[in-house]
């Protein structure tokens, strides 16, 4: 249309040249001369500036201008209704504000494209063990160089482990959160230093120089950024590393805590067959431009398959890195934007309540302007323009608001949470507030505006200013509206209900022993010198020793990790002398290595048998004569489901320890989940420090910190938490879950009780003549309360049915949320519908009690 | 306010016009000039229409789709815009000259009673 209009008044010149020339070409046949010709001919045209205008003119945009004159109106009617317009403003800027907050939360973990090449290309391979209950585990190095050599699918392959090493040679060992890396990484990453170089395959030579690359943080942190860093060199365990590079920002996206990185070097040892098993490199993997994920699952599947004869079910699962990132959070994240998806719904439903009720009162004014020969859809694009106006008002608001949220969710997120720092109100963020709000305005704008436009004219005018003519469509709409709204709030307040009694109920749960005064810290020691076998326990013992010494210092153990704080070992085992039902797998366990007063420190209980001594610790040899080992409940009833497994043994390869205690069941990583069974082994293996005291744990955190380092200068400490602490923090995400849904079902109830409110005092208002005829002609007071209070009562009651019904097709998404609780749970389904009617109940007592109050002289006197 | 006054009066002698164009152009495609010569020699030179006030008409009536521009060669081998009746303003044509009919009609009878009665 602009361009065809561009170019008619482009040609519009040429074309009146041409006009006039053979004008003046017909005078000159006429016998005139040419000047004279040409004179006529220009006067006979007339005034060609006014006729370019005019032509302009038909081709300027009318709607353009209608739009602006419906804007200046409905500024000045929106104005001159302040109460009303403050109320939708503030409706819709909560509901709008919670949808962008939501959504900016949702756009930076979700769609926020990693800060690399092609992200969607590059895939994390696992190994999967359904049978020992590991669906996804890391690979071993002889996989991962089996995996890579499949170059018909990958176009580069790269693995990582994390490793612990403390920067030494300064004035306190710090430790270093470290990577091994293999030269291929960064390739898949696709990542470049930005000084330096990146690892090459010579650097994996074991025994070769040592090198490291450093993160930004780090150079910034130890050089200040000097590009003369490059070439030098840092200790790390008291080894020399040459700095080769430095990594760029875009790394700690992915890998937001890795200061330094040094090159895996895979040993003979590990590349074994016996290692086949050993699964402790993450492995990553770029996708060939022509090979689909699917294809890449498929080539694997066939890879594990020349497993499936080896005992157990075994799997390679090729995982886009996006979804490694996001992992479980995917799913309560789209719950959450759901969710406030309805809270916008029922805001619109509320806010096209509040027009229909509105225009009502515009009837007359609407009346008069068909009459004066407004078109229909004329009204409709101006009262439109009004909702439009509206809802950019209130978006704008809710931006405002979003901006607040945010800064108390970000709060309330869980730290696990990827992305959290990109959560920003950025252009997408704007984006979507201007289409919701448009959406919104539709929503809430068009059903009322097209009802009023239809108004009876005649009906209207004749009614004088009441303009009651549409009120039958517009009661029985407004119904329909606070229905729809009930059924949303209903559906929210079901599903907050249901995890408000899930967190209950895994707050409920005892972790199975007492996170209370309970410090927990790790112990970072140079591998140099405490690879050593003799060196660990005398280590572990001095320093023992020393904590135990300290005042307010109950129980002190040393294990290889504690429940909530690390991922822990995972082992096959054996059990002698029993006969494997047919099709079992192989028994499997958690493993954790502790010193002797470790049940005590954490008050496990003894079930039966008895805790280690400091006799049964030992340093390597784990299973030669005389070992013990302590089980917790979960394994012995599932492998001992009715004898006793004192002086069982279990073991490897024909080596076998004596089990001499059971302790109680311990949740090791989840209040919700159940732990698969614990075997203890006593030992020095650990580097995690558990200490319980007296009082407040993290008062001696700076004592038992100062007590390891008087032992050795190098040991660096890290992690100090309140195991307290960490138990809460793993019920991060379900808390951030809970209290979100919680506040949308409530903003979602509240908006529905006004709703109701609204509907029935409107009721009440409208029909304030025939109470009054109702009550002169002798009806109870009472009767009228009733019938005002059924009206409400039927509403929300079918409401609530068509809610149930509702939640009934929603239940499965929110099923994987919960825990103790059906997503068919009756206490929650009843006590969430009674709330709703009793509160509905209450919020049409007051238009009730008006009705029951109509002065019926002075209503029959307006009719 | 005036502009918009103005306007309206413009369109009610406009409306003419583009009755009168849309009727030249029954007969076939001209150009421009052509149409203003037509109008002018078929009312026997009685209506003298502005000819400048042609354009916003024909560019009215490219707007609504009721004729269209097309490219040619005018009798004397010079280029020239060639305007065309579409259907649709041939449909247009038959209602405005019924409308046209029922007004001049009204008119008459209003303006001429005495005629009427003697019928």
């Amino acid at each position: 249309m602009m361009r065809r209009r561009k170019r008619m008044l482009e040609e519009l010149d040429d074309d009146i040249r041409d006009h006039i020339e053979r004008e003046t070409q017909d005078n000159i046949e006429r016998g005139m001369s040419p000047e004279e010709a040409r004179y006529a001919a220009i006067r006979k045209f007339g005034n060609v500036t006014r006729v370019k205008e005019e032509t302009r003119e038909v081709w300027s945009v009318v709607w353009f201008e209608q739009l602006l004159a419906d804007m200046r109106f409905g500024v000045r009617m929106l104005r001159k209704n302040s109460g009303f317009t403050a109320i939708v403003v503030l409706t819709l800027a909560l509901g709008i504000g919670a949808n962008t907050a939501i959504f900016s939360v949702v756009n930076a973990v979700l769609f926020h494209p990693l800060p690399i090449p092609e992200p969607h290309r590059v895939v994390v391979l696992h190994d999967q063990f359904p049978s020992w209950n590991m669906p996804r585990t890391k690979v071993s190095p002889l996989q991962f160089l089996e995996f890579s050599r499949r170059t018909d699918l990958f176009e580069s392959t790269g693995a990582l482990k994390p490793a612990n090493l403390n920067l030494t040679g300064r004035d306190q060992a710090v430790r270093l959160q470290v990577m091994e890396a293999t030269a291929g990484l960064f390739t898949t990453l696709g990542i470049e230093p930005i000084l330096g170089r990146m690892f090459t395959t010579n650097d994996e030579t074991r025994g070769g120089a040592h090198v490291v690359l450093m993160s930004q943080r780090l150079w910034r942190r130890l050089f200040s950024g000097n590009r003369s860093a490059l070439g030098g060199t840092i200790k790390l365990d008291g080894q020399s590393y040459q700095i080769v590079g430095v990594l760029p920002e875009n790394i700690e996206t992915l890998y937001p805590h890795v200061e330094a990185w040094i090159p895996a070097a895979f040993s003979p040892e590990s590349l074994t067959e016996e290692h086949r098993w050993y699964v402790d490199y993450t492995m990553l993997a770029r996708l060939r431009k022509d090979v689909s994920l699917p294809q890449a699952q498929a080539a694997m599947n066939t890879v594990a398959d020349r497993f499936k004869a080896e005992g157990f079910t075994f799997g390679v699962e090729v995982r886009p890195i996006l979804d490694e990132q996001v992992g479980d959070a995917r799913g309560s994240l789209y719950i959450l934007w759901g969710a406030v998806g309805l809270v916008l719904l029922v805001t619109c439903a509320n806010i096209a309540n509040l027009l229909l009720a509105r225009n009502v009162g515009r009837s007359r004014e609407i009346a008069v302007r068909a009459a004066l020969g407004a078109v229909r859809a004329r009204l409709v694009t101006q009262l439109l323009t009004e909702s439009l106006l509206l809802s950019l008002v209130g978006g704008g608001f809710g931006l405002l608001l979003a901006y607040a949220f945010l800064a108390g969710l970000t709060r309330i997120a869980p730290a696990d949470l990827p992305h959290l720092d990109a959560i920003r109100l950025d252009s997408d963020v704007l984006f979507f507030t201007l289409v919701v709000s448009f959406i919104a305005a539709m929503l809430f704008g068009l059903v009322p505006s097209a009802l009023s436009a239809r108004t009876d004219l005649a009906k209207t005018l004749k009614e004088g200013g009441r303009g009651t003519g549409s009120s039958r469509g517009g009661r029985k709409l407004r119904s329909i509206l606070v229905t729809s709204e009930i059924v949303l709030a209903l559906v929210l307040l079901v599903g907050a209900g249901l995890l408000l009694r899930s967190f209950a109920k895994v707050l409920d749960v005892q972790p199975g022993f007492d996170p209370n005064n309970l410090l927990a810290m790790r112990v970072s020691l140079p591998t140099a010198i405490y690879g050593n076998p003799k060196q660990l326990p005398v280590f572990s013992n001095t320093l023992l020793g020393r904590i135990s010494a300290v005042p307010g210092v109950v129980h002190a153990s040393i294990a290889t990790g504690i429940p909530f704080a690390s991922d822990g070992y995972n082992t096959t085992f054996e059990i002698r002398n029993r006969q494997a039902q047919p099709n079992e797998p192989v028994p499997h366990a958690s493993v954790t290595y502790v010193t002797s007063s470790y049940f005590e420190t954490f008050k496990i209980p003894l079930l039966r048998g008895r805790f280690f001594s400091s006799a049964d610790l030992r340093y390597g040899n784990w299973l030669a004569t005389g070992a013990v080992r302590i089980i917790d409940e979960a394994l012995a009833k599932r492998f001992w489901p009715n004898g006793d497994p004192i002086g069982t043994e279990i073991g490897n390869d024909g080596q076998w320890a004596t089990i001499v205690g059971v302790v109680g069941r311990v949740h090791d990583r989840d209040l919700a989940t159940e732990s698969e069974g614990t075997i203890y082994i006593p030992g020095y293996g650990g580097t995690t420090l558990a200490v319980r005291t007296a009082s407040d744990p993290m008062l001696l955190a700076g004592v038992v910190s100062e007590q390891l380092r008087a032992i050795d200068e190098d040991v660096a400490v890290y992690d100090v938490e309140a195991v307290k602490d960490l138990v809460s923090a793993s019920l991060a995400r379900r808390r951030f879950a809970t209290t979100l849904l919680t506040l949308f079902a409530l903003l979602a109830f509240l908006l529905a009780l006004t709703g109701l409110y609204g509907v029935i005092a409107y009721v009440v208002t409208e029909r304030a003549p025939e109470i009054g005829l109702r009550l002169a002609l002798g009806a109870q007071r009472t009767d009228i309360f009733r019938l005002m209070l059924t009206q409400g009562l039927r509403i929300a009651l079918l409401g609530v049915v068509l809610g149930l019904f509702t939640f009934s097709l929603v239940r499965p998404l929110i099923a994987s949320q919960l825990y103790g609780v059906g997503s068919t749970d009756l206490f929650t389904l009843i006590a969430v519908s009674l709330l709703l009617l009793g509160m509905a109940i209450a919020a049409t007592f007051i238009p009730a009690r008006r009705a029951m109050r109509v002065d019926p002289m002075v209503a029959l006197r307006y009719e | 306010m005036s502009t918009k006054e103005q306007r309206e009066h413009i369109e009610l002698l406009q409306g003419t016009l583009d009755l009168l164009i849309l009727r030249t152009l029954l007969l076939g495609p001209a150009h421009g000039h052509a149409i203003a010569k037509a109008i002018e020699f078929k009312s026997e030179e009685v209506l003298q229409i502005e000819q400048g006030s042609l354009y916003p008409a024909l560019h009215r009536l490219i707007k609504r789709a009721w004729i269209l521009v097309e490219e040619g060669t005018s009798e004397n081998n010079r280029r020239a815009k060639f305007y065309r009746l579409t259907p649709k303003g041939r449909k247009q044509l038959a209602i405005e000259t019924s409308k046209w009919d029922k007004l001049a009609g009204a008119i008459a009878r209003i303006l001429r009673p005495v005629e009427r009665e003697g019928e």
